[in-house]
């Protein structure tokens, strides 16, 4: 498997390029909508009360915005990104498409091959809840009766622990030395604080938590490089 | 969010938006407008087309980030090279499981979600296990979604 071994690769240009050209055209569409709706309607709402909800909001949501984006793109790769932040439901879709996707494939996290297979499973995670969507769409007057049954409520209500935990347990089996400090401090955290502080805050001790969990892996790594050192040195001596 | 229509909670729902974020901005710029919040029926039409404005707006908080910086910080994160590189990708993903996924086992005061979060961690397990006794690969491929469906299924049973 190839490493990532500094500056872009042609495919990276081309990730590049074809995300911004199509970031562009996506964002002017989007602020387009609105823009669009005022003008056929001629309702023009106050700028002052628009601009003071969109004040409030931007200062709730852009810092959730920064903080996803720093953590999610060494994960999921340039190419990840591009469709994620337009596509949405990072965490309960796009993200266990893409390490499920990256487990099937048996490559390693981070390598460039990681990252191809990330942009496929979540492209195809997002053209599955849009024909879903769609569907919902069209049927939504039969399927409501359904899906909002109590016979079915306990099974929608666990959605996120039943993929956390399918996604959590088999992480920490996989690598029990790197999930042990990160994985006590978030019970301890959790213990103290409760429940429900924790899962409001989330968002503001998801950097502090990847700090650490780097900060961590970097002292195993430095370790084991150590211990292999002396390994060597021996055999050479031998 | 039935009280803003059809079309546009699905265009925000399907494009960048979340329901949670989106009804926040809808109820915050309902609010704006003098009304009671999203679930008020009587809101104006100036209030709904400012609601289809700051939830369009906002929502571009996301690919501006992309915009902006995530070709900066590619390049720099391509820059860590060697084999520190699937460790930290690694350690990553752990410190983001460890502060999301940790907190449901420990979620007390809702016994049956913990029951799903243990039921959907061990089945994963399970069918690793299966697959490699068995030999039928289908049983690894696919243990995520059959993880998650077995957690679920066992709030049925608990619940």
């Amino acid at each position: 498997m190839s490493k990532n071994t500094g500056g872009f690769s042609g495919y990276d240009k081309k990730i590049h390029s074809f995300g911004m050209i199509s970031y562009i055209i996506i964002i002017l569409a989007l602020a387009g909508v609105p823009l669009v709706i005022q003008i056929v309607s001629g309702v023009a709402p106050d700028f002052g009360s628009v601009m003071g909800a969109m004040g409030g909001a931007l200062t709730v949501f852009l810092p959730v915005a920064v903080i996803e984006f720093l953590s999610y793109t060494p994960i999921i790769g340039a190419g990840g990104m591009y469709q994620v932040f337009i596509t949405g439901n990072v965490m309960n879709m796009k993200l266990p498409a893409a390490q499920s996707g990256q487990k099937l494939a048996k490559v390693e996290p981070g390598s460039k091959e990681a990252d191809v297979i990330s942009v496929m499973s979540i492209g195809v995670s997002s053209l599955v809840t849009m024909a879903i969507l769609f569907v919902g769409l069209l049927l939504a007057s039969r399927l409501l009766p359904v899906l909002s049954s109590p016979t079915m409520a306990p099974a929608f209500n666990n959605i996120m622990p039943a993929i956390m935990g399918a996604l959590l347990v088999p992480r920490i089996k996989g690598d029990p030395k790197l999930a042990s400090v990160p994985c006590v401090l978030a019970m301890v955290v959790t213990l103290v604080l409760g429940y429900t502080t924790v899962t409001a805050m989330q968002t503001y001790l998801l950097p502090i938590f990847l700090v650490i969990a780097v900060a961590w892996g970097y002292f195993l790594f430095k370790s084991n490089q150590k211990k292999d050192n002396k390994v060597n040195e021996n055999a050479a001596e031998q | 969010m039935p009280v803003l229509g059809k079309f546009i909670p699905w265009l925000r729902l399907s494009v960048i938006g979340s329901a949670t974020y989106e009804s926040m901005c809808a109820d915050l710029t309902i609010t704006a407008f003098g009304h009671s919040g999203l679930g008020d029926t009587s809101m104006s039409a100036e209030a709904w087309v400012g609601v289809v404005w700051v939830m369009s707006v906002v929502a571009l908080a996301w690919p501006l980030c992309n915009v902006i910086g995530l070709r900066f910080y590619d390049k720099g994160m391509k820059k860590v090279s060697g084999p520190f590189m699937g460790i930290l990708a690694a350690a990553l993903f752990m410190g983001m499981m460890a502060i999301m996924g940790v907190p449901k086992f420990l979620n007390f005061a809702d016994p049956v979600s913990v029951i799903v979060a243990f039921v959907a961690g061990g089945s994963v397990l399970l069918l690793d296990f299966l697959a490699k006794k068995t030999g039928v690969k289908a049983l690894s491929e696919f243990s995520f979604p059959l993880a998650m469906l077995l957690g679920m299924c066992s709030a049925f049973i608990v619940g």
